[in-house]
């Protein structure tokens, strides 16, 4: 993940509103693509990154330089989008939890991934983001979780086990056209 | 090298870590390459996911900013931020469900000892805060109680306030019926006026035998976006629904509400009334606290949430402590104005926003049985098969109950299912010969404490609800509407005797509050009266407790060594003085943080406000 220019990232923190405009842009497109994965809802995703930049803004006295400005900013943007998580409905914790039957992915690979998303658990999800799309190693991705770093390999690792148990399951109900 | 550990290297390897020996084992097993090859795909899949346009957040940002430059967080100077090690997952886990919280008694001395804390005048609590008319307490009426209920017929009336602008108060009536164990109809028919046709009427339908469950209503959506947003009712309906599954629930603390007065709590009644011709008792709790029964009002459909810190006035049947009546204060919590302009209520702190009552009780299961849903409905199927098991195991009946269903769960991970029960009150085992999971099986949370019985080193998630342990060649866990002593009854019963558990399971690091003590000297120890006795675990330097109090009530307590606390994250920080020390507050999270005896100290609370959670920092001990 690219870090921000020294000189910006001084400018921001010292108020200057081009300076956060630009450190914006360089992050709301990973931002907001974390969080995507995240909630599994691009319009709550947009609003979770204004806030994310928003938090970031008014903590910016407070960043330390004790981590990477990116690591620090995805901590706030994780907070977010687990926030919103606990927030969502009962119904739709139902639903996520009770993949029924008929809902079931057709077999076309992103729809499928994307179901396979769905059905994990959001910690283990989270984890798998981090490193995978974030292409954070699991020392950084510990920070941003908030846990040891054996935490985060070994939910990488069970977030993969069941992903591909997943894709192997449909593939193998679309070859044998059990339902 | 097994196939499980040449995973977890394939895993390691993808992510950049070396991976000794993995080679020979992939050139010699086929299932591995199979593994390494779709985690490659997966790895490129999701890389390359299309997630839709990027939208330009910068300039929404930057408009905010320059309407309304927000303040500098309220840190204190001479902060620096190493990070800590804390498990906030357990959090993530702990807050899914929030809510909950115990008598206002207690509630009254908690603030009192906070307002002195940080320097605020509380007045009227204290020579004027409700006194207990009877000194018996409501857990252990509660828990015998629901083993009488063998069925309930209520007639309800329901008035919601504050859901939204334009319609300022919501009418329901409604019905309950109940047969034992698990067969409910719940139903609310709206009979508000609402201001256009537009506005979609909020009916919702509950109807389940325990196999079957179907709820009906509309999809909820945010008030704001009212009624542009509502769509048609939806039907949710799920077939071989396991006994007792949690994921298509049965509200059964609408009948006894014994998830909002567990054993440990200290509710105690507050006074003594009349609902429907029936002697009652009265309570006054957090919603927090009853959470489940709150919850359970509304299985479907878009009735307006509750705050946790709101406070509801409680009316149980005296005699079988069937909720009678409930109404929930909108709270003055600091946090809770936002909470509501979020969500788009039109709420002011006193505001009734929701009234139950049972207007009519007859303490018997209905005659005709209409619980079944109706025929032609399609189903999804949850998996569960009554019959054999399919394992050899025979458990005993436990003592005073019943055999209830019996079976087995289809899935990934075939599981054997027994319940038994006694009026409202259920036991459940499950066991399996299939587990591959990386931790204990049963979904106990990321924290358990381990006790022992019997033959039996057991685990008991923080609840206190679940009892689960790892034996030679089957998994189990233990679970019920009964205490925990019962549960761990009920494990050591099955003969099934424990083995220890494998190195790499998180539950391994299970720790007793001595084992932290001596672990993590100076750790403070998470004793809370109400909570239940906290489950920890030791992570390399940093000693994690959890513990669960009624309903949702939920605490952590992280400690690990160094002498400044975490960067912040959060959007607004308050300053505190907590056991003497300049400490953190965030109200989002509603987490404390602050420098004791050499360790970083984390104390986050669910269904707790800030007071409570200040004079349970403040009650924190050395034991």
């Amino acid at each position: 993940m690219e870090e921000p220019d020294p000189v910006v990232l001084r400018a921001a923190t010292a108020g200057d509103l081009d300076a956060f405009e630009a450190l914006v842009r360089l992050y709301q497109q990973p931002v907001w693509r974390f969080l995507c994965h995240l909630v599994r809802d691009p319009a709550l995703a947009e609003d979770l990154a204004q806030e994310t930049f928003l938090r970031a803004y008014r903590n910016l006295a407070g960043f330390a330089h004790q981590s990477r400005f990116s690591t620090w900013l995805f901590q706030i943007a994780r907070n977010a989008g687990i926030d919103a998580l606990r927030a969502r409905d009962r119904g739709a914790r139902l639903l996520e939890v009770v993949p029924v039957a008929g809902s079931r992915p057709s077999p076309e690979a992103e729809a499928e991934l994307n179901a396979g998303l769905d059905a994990l658990s959001p910690k283990l999800r989270e984890a798998l983001l981090v490193v995978e799309v974030l292409g954070y190693r699991y020392r950084e991705a510990a920070v941003i979780l908030g846990v040891p770093e054996g935490t985060v390999k070994s939910r990488v690792h069970q977030a993969r086990e069941r992903l591909i148990a997943w894709m192997d399951a449909d593939a193998g109900e679309a070859g044998s056209q059990a339902r | 090298m097994s196939c499980t550990d040449a995973r977890r290297l394939v895993s390691e390897r993808l992510d950049g870590l070396a991976s000794e020996g993995l080679d020979e084992h992939l050139a010699a097993c086929g299932s591995c390459r199979a593994f390494l090859d779709s985690a490659e795909d997966l790895r490129r899949g999701i890389r390359f996911e299309a997630v839709g346009a990027v939208p330009d957040i910068a300039t929404v940002v930057r408009a905010h900013l320059a309407a309304d430059p927000p303040t500098a967080a309220p840190l204190r100077s001479g902060y620096s931020y190493p990070n800590q090690g804390a498990d906030r997952s357990t959090r993530n886990e702990a807050v899914e469900r929030r809510r909950g919280r115990r008598s206002v008694v207690a509630v009254a001395a908690a603030a009192l000892v906070a307002g002195v804390l940080i320097g605020v005048n509380l007045v009227g609590v204290g020579e004027d805060g409700p006194r207990p008319v009877a000194a018996q307490a409501l857990p252990a009426r509660v828990a015998a109680a629901q083993a009488r209920i063998d069925g309930l017929q209520a007639e309800l009336r329901l008035t919601e306030r504050g859901w939204n602008p334009a319609v300022p108060e919501r009418r329901y009536t409604g019905s309950l019926h109940y047969r034992a164990p698990e067969s409910l109809a719940l139903s609310w028919r709206d009979t508000t006026a609402y201001p256009s046709g537009a506005w979609r009427p909020n009916d919702v339908d509950l109807r389940t035998d325990g196999a079957t469950w179907v709820a009906t209503g509309v999809p909820d959506c945010p008030s704001v976006a009212q009624p542009e947003c509502s769509s048609a009712p939806r039907e949710q309906t799920v077939s071989g629904r396991p006994p007792f599954a949690d994921d298509a629930p049965v509200p059964l603390d609408l009948v006894v509400p014994v998830r909002s007065f567990p054993d440990q709590d200290i509710a105690e009644v507050a006074g003594e009334g009349t609902v429907a011709g029936r002697p009652t008792v009265e309570v006054t709790v957090v919603a927090a606290q009853v959470a489940p029964l709150l919850e359970g009002l509304a299985p479907a459909g878009n009735l307006r949430a509750v705050h946790p810190t709101d406070e509801v006035e409680l009316s149980l049947d005296a005699a079988d402590m069937v909720p009678l009546r409930l109404r929930v204060l909108a709270s003055s919590d600091p946090g809770r104005r936002a909470w509501a302009v979020q969500r788009g209520y039109a709420d002011r702190p006193g505001l009734a926003i929701l009234e139950m009552e049972v207007t009519a009780l007859r303490l018997a299961p209905p005659v005709a049985d209409g619980f079944a849903p109706p025929a032609g409905t399609v189903a999804g199927d949850a998996g569960f098969r009554p019959g054999p098991t399919g394992l050899d195991l025979a458990p005993a009946v436990p003592d005073g109950f019943t055999l209830g269903r019996v079976g087995r769960i289809d899935g990934p991970t075939p599981t054997a299912v027994w319940s038994w029960s006694d009026g409202r009150a259920w036991i459940r085992l499950q066991a399996t010969d299939a587990w591959s999971g990386a931790r204990l099986f049963g979904d106990l949370g990321p924290l358990v404490r381990p006790v022992r019985v019997g033959a039996v080193d057991a685990f008991v998630s923080p609840d206190g609800r679940q009892v689960g342990w790892h034996g030679d060649d089957l998994d189990l866990v233990v679970d019920g509407s009964v205490g925990t002593d019962t549960l761990l009854a009920v494990a050591a019963a099955t003969g099934v005797p424990s083995v220890a558990l494998p190195t790499a399971w998180p539950e391994v690091r299970s720790a007793s509050p001595a084992v932290i003590r001596r672990s993590v000297p100076g750790a403070l120890s998470l004793d809370v009266d109400g909570f239940e006795a906290p489950a920890g675990r030791v992570d390399g330097p940093t000693a994690v407790q959890f513990t669960a109090g009624a309903g949702d009530r939920r605490l952590l307590l992280a400690q690990t060594p160094g002498g400044r606390i975490a960067q912040p994250t959060e959007q607004v920080y308050e300053s505190v003085r907590v056991r003497g020390v300049d400490a953190r507050y965030a109200p989002g999270p509603n987490r404390l943080e602050w420098v004791e005896s050499g360790l970083v100290v984390t104390l986050e609370g669910t269904g707790l406000d800030r007071a409570e959670l200040l004079a349970m920092a403040e009650g924190l001990a050395l034991r």
